[in-house]
């Protein structure tokens, strides 16, 4: 095949490429351009039909969250549950999963299938006796009580994921690692997670995700407005029939912000090829 | 044998017992505090209400024991049937369609292009959104007049009358089912990436050399290392589409007339609106059974 | 090393232990007594200066006690957002953690009650005065024979209509029955731009599956003399000539006289607002928050221009066959059985309901609360907004239920959304009147079989 048809072919695939991503992202992203053009338009306005672009532009709706409500409290609160559950749900499941993938004993099968009781029941149905489970410990209306009941719902999920991840990579690096020298859970910190990096990247966003966006456990533990968290925040800007749109798309675009940046971030700590890389000496 | 002489078996012993067993030992510290968790806070939550569900009980009053009078009484409720059908047809059509898009969109995601991993950012916003926004975004999206939908559809001439997407009893699934998958698909599409990044180059270069062509190189490389992947995120997408709860109570309250009532709004109505928790628990509890046959069957085809 | 006798040892474990003990003595006799905290819950309304103003005076009130009782007293006033407030409730009840007063909402009383959460308030009541309150307001909070809460504020769900296409149709006031509705209707339904699309629609009545949907159909179903229960709350009236005759009209607005929007069926309790705040509808029913949300944004008709707030007529929706009736919320205060303090939580509840207090604080509402108190309705500050005086003349029209009490049982009715059902099955499915009112009485005994009021 001549070097003209082989340019072109790979012209036309890159160009295929762009275009499906393209369309992925105008189907997905849709509604985030609505939510991002409501929030730019006055309130009056936005009862007055529908506007491809907004016109006048208004930031009072983003002005009027952290005047109204406090908003930046409930970010703060947020950031502190989400990031504390996170890392307290990584550092157990690190260590559950690497149990689960590495280390045999009686009764492993089971121990696996049980942490994914969890998602048998709807957290609808297991909200009152968590409830009263953080009554006796004096946990309501606090944060702390707010993390714990997260990790129920994060720890399973990143446990499975990461096991996955550390049954497809052959132990042969950690023990490398253990026969010169180094103690197990310095290998496990030194040679596997390297390694596993895309799965912990995963995990710790979805996780940080999930706490994120948790809806009903907030709204039933906590009851000061100081400890609120973004979503119930958000649902506090609702009164029976009042919907201000405006603010609440506002507080929409805001709140999806955080996610976005963590996974930016711990993604460019992931480099394809490493895994292979590693593995092949 | 002195003192001394016991102390000393006593302590080799143990370390004779640690040596052997330290594989194992170590393999239960490890997995504790995810168990601590559980026992904590699932078991407690989980047996009351499996204990519960045999009870008649109302908020604030004493529990009665009923027996299984519950169950009767969830399994003869048309409503249920109805919520059953709905939740089954909720639950397949959407886990599936997040399946294959999400599939597709991370073979797209793992290919090299500019910016990719701003794009990859992108396309997590639709879950990353808080469901109660994202939610009231497509209902106001869903709109009959001012919604964006209807008036795209109708100054392109599409339709010729604005279409009721949530009250009309056909369209009203669909709409429901379309934010779930619209929600859900970048959880599948970036775990399954992840999923693609451990997959070792070489094995797709030496496939090349061998002269295979891409569909070869999806069945025999791709799928098999994305296998015990593909299995959890659908078995756990699947748990978590049957109690899906805000989209479908947000959008509709279960309508027009239960046509789109799932076993979460239903457990809703039944618990905190009729306030019969006894028989509010029943629900979960008759379903238990099925996914915990789900999940023991996918977490068994998984281990293979 | 000094030497350590034994007499010595002991002697100094003896003076450790009785300088503890003499230590802990002291403590606990001198220890200032705890200080009493209350607790009250609110839903959190639309008007901030409402919200504040109770949390004012529950603190004024606590300063008052503190110096009368010569006590520390702390007091806690949380507003939680209605969408959060029931679950929250329910939680609370169950772990016995509830609040010691909290504001509850229409048919609360008489739910609460029956779970024996609440705290009898007869005494408060009578203490009050049992003339002093509307009589649809004490029936509201009564069950069993006794009072369970004290009336605190209405929200009525009046008429609105749009006088400036009232006028521009050729009428001059809005029409007085719902016969004459229909013809009223139809004249202002139009499409005024000639695109094919209605731009103004003559009743933005709610038909869809939220709680607007059920006080819409109420207010014509018992202004027919249609109802769920007889005046007892228990016997059941549903089954009758005038519900089939509610429910034939309103689905002859929808699928007759198409006076309705077709999107109605959809609605949520928020729609009908978006539908008068857009200028597009010319009569809604719907309480104060439209009226105070079009006072904050003066939205302009998108046709003529006209300011609609200022177009705006409340009062009365139309009379039937059988009269003038119409919906009204009534919240009531409640003390919660749990309460460490009966007598200040109602020494407290008594304090907010002080004729001169509750008048202050229905000052700051604005549009959307209505006095408990006939002769506070006689207050100048009523007769200063047209709006408060128009709506005011009306509440002698309205009811939290008709003709019996709101009862648990008709609220858990409402709540399955089984009357709302029952006129979507007709307008939306097609089925016959009787079909769909056979289907709905089926459920309701069911209910009332089940759950007796």
């Amino acid at each position: 095949m001549n070097i003209y048809k082989f340019h072109t072919r790979k012209v036309i695939g890159l160009l295929a490429l762009y275009l499906t991503i393209a369309m992925t992202l105008i189907v997905l992203l849709l509604p985030v351009y609505w939510m991002v053009v409501t929030s730019l338009r006055p309130e009056e306005d936005i009862y007055t039909g529908v506007k491809l672009i907004p016109n006048p532009i208004s930031f009072y709706n983003f002005i009027d969250l952290f005047r109204e409500i406090n908003f930046q409290v409930y970010v703060v609160n947020s950031l502190m549950v989400a990031s504390s559950a996170t890392s307290l749900s990584l550092i157990i499941s690190i260590f559950a999963a690497y149990s689960l993938a590495r280390l045999e004993y009686r009764g492993k099968e089971y121990v696996s299938r049980i942490l994914l009781f969890a998602y048998l029941f709807p957290s609808m149905a297991l909200v009152i006796p968590l409830y009263m489970i953080l009554h006796s410990l004096g946990l309501i209306d606090n944060l702390l009580g707010l993390i714990l009941v997260y990790l129920t719902f994060t720890t399973p999920f990143s446990t499975w994921i990461l096991r996955g991840y550390f049954r497809s990579i052959p132990p042969d690096l950690e023990e490398a690692a253990m026969v010169d020298g180094c103690s197990r859970i310095g290998a496990i910190f030194k040679v596997l997670l390297p390694v596993a990096a895309p799965g912990i990247v995963a995990t710790t966003v979805f996780s940080f995700t999930l706490s994120w966006n948790e809806f009903l456990y907030a709204l039933v533990i906590i009851n000061s407005d100081r400890f609120r968290t973004v979503p119930i925040g958000i649902l506090g800007l609702t009164f029976a029939d009042v919907y201000p749109w405006g603010r609440l798309m506002a507080a929409g675009v805001l709140a999806s912000i955080p996610a976005l940046i963590i996974y930016l971030v711990m993604q460019r700590y992931v480099v394809q090829g490493l895994a292979a890389g590693a593995v092949k000496g | 044998m002195s003192f001394m002489d016991v102390k000393n078996f006593m302590i080799k012993s143990i370390l004779d017992l640690w040596k052997r067993n330290r594989d194992a030992i170590t393999g239960y510290l490890f997995i504790f505090p995810a168990l601590a968790i559980f026992i904590g806070f699932i078991a407690y939550p989980f047996t009351y209400e499996l204990w519960l569900s045999f009870h008649e009980k109302n908020p604030g009053l004493e529990a009665k024991f009923i027996g299984l009078r519950n169950f009767l009484e969830v399994i003869s409720d048309p409503t249920f049937h109805r919520v059953s059908i709905n939740s089954c047809v909720y639950t397949f059509t959407a886990v599936f369609a997040k399946l294959l898009i999400g599939l597709g969109m991370a073979l797209l995601l793992n290919q090299k292009f500019k910016a990719r991993g701003v794009v990859r950012a992108l396309v997590l916003i639709p879950w990353a959104l808080p469901t109660y926004v994202s939610t009231l975004a497509w209902r106001w999206m869903y709109h009959h007049t001012l919604g964006l939908f209807n008036y795209l559809l109708l100054n392109f001439g599409i339709i010729r009358h604005p279409i009721m997407w949530l009250g009309d009893p056909k369209m009203a699934m669909a709409s429901v089912i379309m934010v779930n998958i619209w929600r859900g698909v970048p959880f599948f599409a970036l775990i399954l990436l992840a999923g693609l990044q451990t997959i070792p180059t070489e094995l797709y270069e030496a496939a090349d050399v061998d002269g295979a062509n891409a569909w070869q190189k999806f069945r025999y490389i791709t799928l098999p290392y994305l296998k015990y992947i593909m299995l959890f995120v659908t078995l756990i997408s699947t748990l978590w589409t049957f109690n899906d709860f805000e989209i479908v109570y947000l959008l509709t309250k279960g309508g027009p007339v239960n046509a789109t009532h799932l076993f979460a709004t239903y457990t809703y109505e039944v618990g905190f609106i009729v306030l019969k928790l006894g028989l509010a628990a029943a629900i979960p509890t008759l379903l238990m059974p099925f996914f915990l046959t789900l999940m023991v069957k996918v977490t068994q085809l998984m281990e293979r | 090393m000094v030497k350590i006798t034994r007499m010595t040892a002991i002697f100094i474990v003896l003076i450790i232990v009785g300088a503890t003990a003499s230590g802990a003595a002291v403590y606990y006799l001198t220890k200032p007594p705890e200080p009493i905290k209350l607790t009250v819950w609110a839903p959190k309304h639309f008007i901030d200066a409402f919200n504040d103003k109770l949390k004012l005076m529950v603190f004024e009130w606590a300063a008052l006690k503190e110096a009368e009782l010569k006590r520390p007293i702390e007091v806690e006033v949380i507003f939680i957002p209605w969408a959060e407030i029931i679950p929250k409730w329910l939680a609370a009840i169950e772990a016995k953690t509830t609040p010691d007063v909290s504001e509850i909402g229409t048919g609360h009383p008489a739910w609460f009650a029956k779970l024996g959460a609440l705290l009898e308030v007869t005494d408060v009541i009578k203490d009050i005065g049992e003339d002093k309150f509307f009589r649809s307001a004490l029936e509201s909070v009564k069950w069993d024979g006794k009072y369970w809460a004290v009336p605190y504020g209405y929200e009525p769900y009046f008429a609105y209509w749009r006088m400036d296409l009232l006028r521009a149709a050729g009428f001059e006031r809005p029409p007085e029955t719902w016969d004459e509705f229909v013809v009223v209707a139809k004249a202002l339904t139009k499409d005024v731009d000639g695109d094919g699309t209605i731009d103004y629609w003559g009743a933005g009545i709610t038909l869809g599956r939220c709680w607007d949907g059920l006080h819409n159909f109420e207010t014509i179903w018992w202004s027919f003399g249609g109802g769920v229960a007889a005046e007892d709350g228990k016997t059941l009236i549903f089954d009758s000539p005038q519900t089939r005759a509610a429910l034939k009209f309103l689905a002859d607005l929808y699928l007759v006289h198409k006076v309705i929007p077709p999107e109605s069926v959809e609605w949520t309790d928020a729609d009908n607002n978006i539908i008068y705040q857009k200028g597009a509808a010319a009569f809604i029913m719907n309480p104060g928050s439209v009226l105070e949300w079009l006072r904050k944004n003066r939205p302009k008709d998108p046709f003529t221009g006209a300011d609609i707030f200022e177009n705006t007529w409340v009062g009365p929706p139309p009379a039937g066959p059988d009269g003038r009736r119409y919906f009204t919320g009534i919240n009531s205060l409640a003390i919660f059985k749990y309460t460490k303090y009966p007598e200040l939580a109602k020494d407290l509840v008594k304090y907010i309901m002080k004729p001169e207090n509750h008048l202050a604080h229905l000052k700051t509402a604005g549009g959307f609360r209505f006095p408990v108190y006939p002769a506070l309705a006689e207050d100048p500050f009523f007769k200063t907004d047209r709006w408060y005086l128009a709506v005011l003349e009306s509440l002698k029209y309205a009811y939290a239920n008709w003709p019996g009490p709101p009862t648990a049982t008709y609220a858990e009715v409402g709540a399955k959304y089984i009357i709302n059902d029952m006129i979507l099955n007709v307008v939306v499915y097609g089925w016959s009147v009787e079909s769909a009112v056979k289907e709905a009485y089926a459920k309701i005994v069911e209910i009332y079989k089940a759950t007796p009021p």
